[in-house]
């Protein structure tokens, strides 16, 4: 038994070890029958823009690690905030991503509006950005649309020549993401006129992450 | 957005293999053949941009510390470019190129540079200066890494590269803290000389641009 606990220990530190994390998150969604599309990635067509919406309120909810001799076995339970590697922020953060054509998009976040349950139009209080947008890979553990790290300021307008993020504080705690709710992204204009964009409906959805542990 | 050390490091080591990939594979040389000259007298449409000269600290924003133990930073981009502008209008044209002030996000792509379709998208045409700068790590006591920049002219239609170059200049010795950095940008960090230095490097640029087909 104990040649067999050796055995084991030696696998998986000489071949590694595979990690399984589950998280729930909150899906963004349009409403069904709307002109407008939202892509895998979470990107709806606008004329002259896109625009992606993201809530910060993911929550891990089970990891497994276990030896990945040929293929990866992820077995052993672990808690699931072995997973988690920032603080639960005490407010509630949406990322806004705008790709815009030209240069001429100005964006006021003071419009933007978050509608959960019985709490009608919350507007934001604080913001940051414009950063950048994290793509690809850099999203495989996170919601969270936008990167940086600078420090949280009052809302005002942005003027948007490029792929940009900018990220918006509610002030309350983030929800459970078996919470649904909408945001609306208003106060997007271009050359003056405003543009329409979709209201984004959020509802629970899950993320599954495997990674390979030296 | 809170962020762990360990994020942090990470963040770090991350800049350390971009800025590293950045100065082995971002360095593929155009030399500006004449058409190119003759583009940069006609052309009414030619923006030049730098990208983000910031530099990352190891104090986020946020945490409520106020010293910092390192920080990324590559060359002053914004100076260089506005120099290099100066220069361009002194020796070429003198009302012929637009310097947009605000930076652009850098989004690498091949060879660990900015993706010019994103030029494309907000220029939609004519020609396209842009100077980036990878960052490298820099720790108080120390020594500090060369300083590298990158410029290209992108012809925004097809996205063609009609000429290319790279400047490297020593920054050392930083004059400030790392956190100077963090709102300042790299110039905080330079001392008069360093940013002398940079200078030349705007100069070396043009040359390269306006001379290189002479060679």
């Amino acid at each position: 038994m104990r040649r067999l606990g050796l055995l084991s220990a030696v696998l998986v530190l000489t071949q590694g070890c595979a990690l399984l994390g589950v998280q729930a998150i909150s899906r963004p969604a349009l409403e069904a029958g709307g002109p407008h599309r939202m892509d895998d990635e979470g990107w709806v067509a606008l004329a002259r823009a896109r625009i992606a919406v993201a809530a910060r309120n993911d929550r891990a909810t089970a990891a497994f690690i276990g030896p990945a001799p040929f293929v990866p076995l992820p077995i052993f339970p672990l808690p699931p905030s072995a997973l988690e590697t920032r603080r639960p922020e005490a407010t509630f953060w949406v990322d806004v991503a705008i790709d815009p054509e030209g240069e001429d998009f100005v964006f006021d976040p003071a419009d933007v509006r978050l509608n959960l349950g019985e709490t009608a139009d919350l507007r934001p209080v604080r913001m940051r950005g414009p950063a950048s947008v994290i793509r690809g890979a850099g999203r495989r553990h996170t919601s969270a649309l936008c990167g940086g790290d600078e420090a949280a300021r009052p809302i005002s307008d942005v003027a948007l020549t490029q792929l940009a993020c900018v990220s918006l504080e509610f002030d309350m705690v983030p929800p459970a993401p078996d919470v649904p709710f909408t945001v609306s992204v208003r106060g997007l204009s271009d050359r003056g006129t405003p543009v329409e964009v979709p209201t984004v409906r959020f509802t629970k959805g899950h993320r599954a992450t495997l990674d390979a542990l030296p | 957005m809170a962020h762990a050390p360990s994020g942090c490091l990470a963040g770090a080591a991350l800049g350390i293999v971009l800025a590293a990939a950045g100065c082995a594979l971002g360095s593929a040389r155009v030399v500006a053949a004449p058409e190119t000259l003759a583009a940069l007298r006609g052309e009414s449409r030619i923006v030049a941009v730098h990208y983000e000269d910031t530099a990352w600290t190891s104090m986020p924003a946020e945490s409520g510390k106020r010293q910092a133990t390192w920080a990324m930073v590559g060359a002053p981009t914004r100076r260089i470019k506005d120099r290099f502008v100066h220069g361009m209008q002194t020796r070429l044209r003198p009302d012929g190129v637009r310097s947009i002030p605000e930076p652009r996000i850098a989004y690498l792509g091949r060879a660990f540079m900015p993706e010019a379709h994103w030029l494309q998208r907000t220029f939609a045409r004519g020609l396209a200066f842009d100077f980036y700068s990878p960052r490298s790590l820099w720790r108080p006591g120390y020594p500090v890494a060369p300083a590298k920049i990158f410029a290209r002219l992108v012809r925004l239609d097809d996205l063609a590269v009609l000429w290319a170059d790279s400047c490297t200049f020593d920054p050392a010795p930083f004059q400030a803290p790392p956190e100077a950095a963090r709102d300042g940008g790299p110039e905080a960090l330079y001392t008069p000389a360093a940013l002398g230095r940079a200078d030349a490097c705007a100069e070396t640029l043009l040359t390269s641009v306006l001379d290189g087909s002479r060679r």
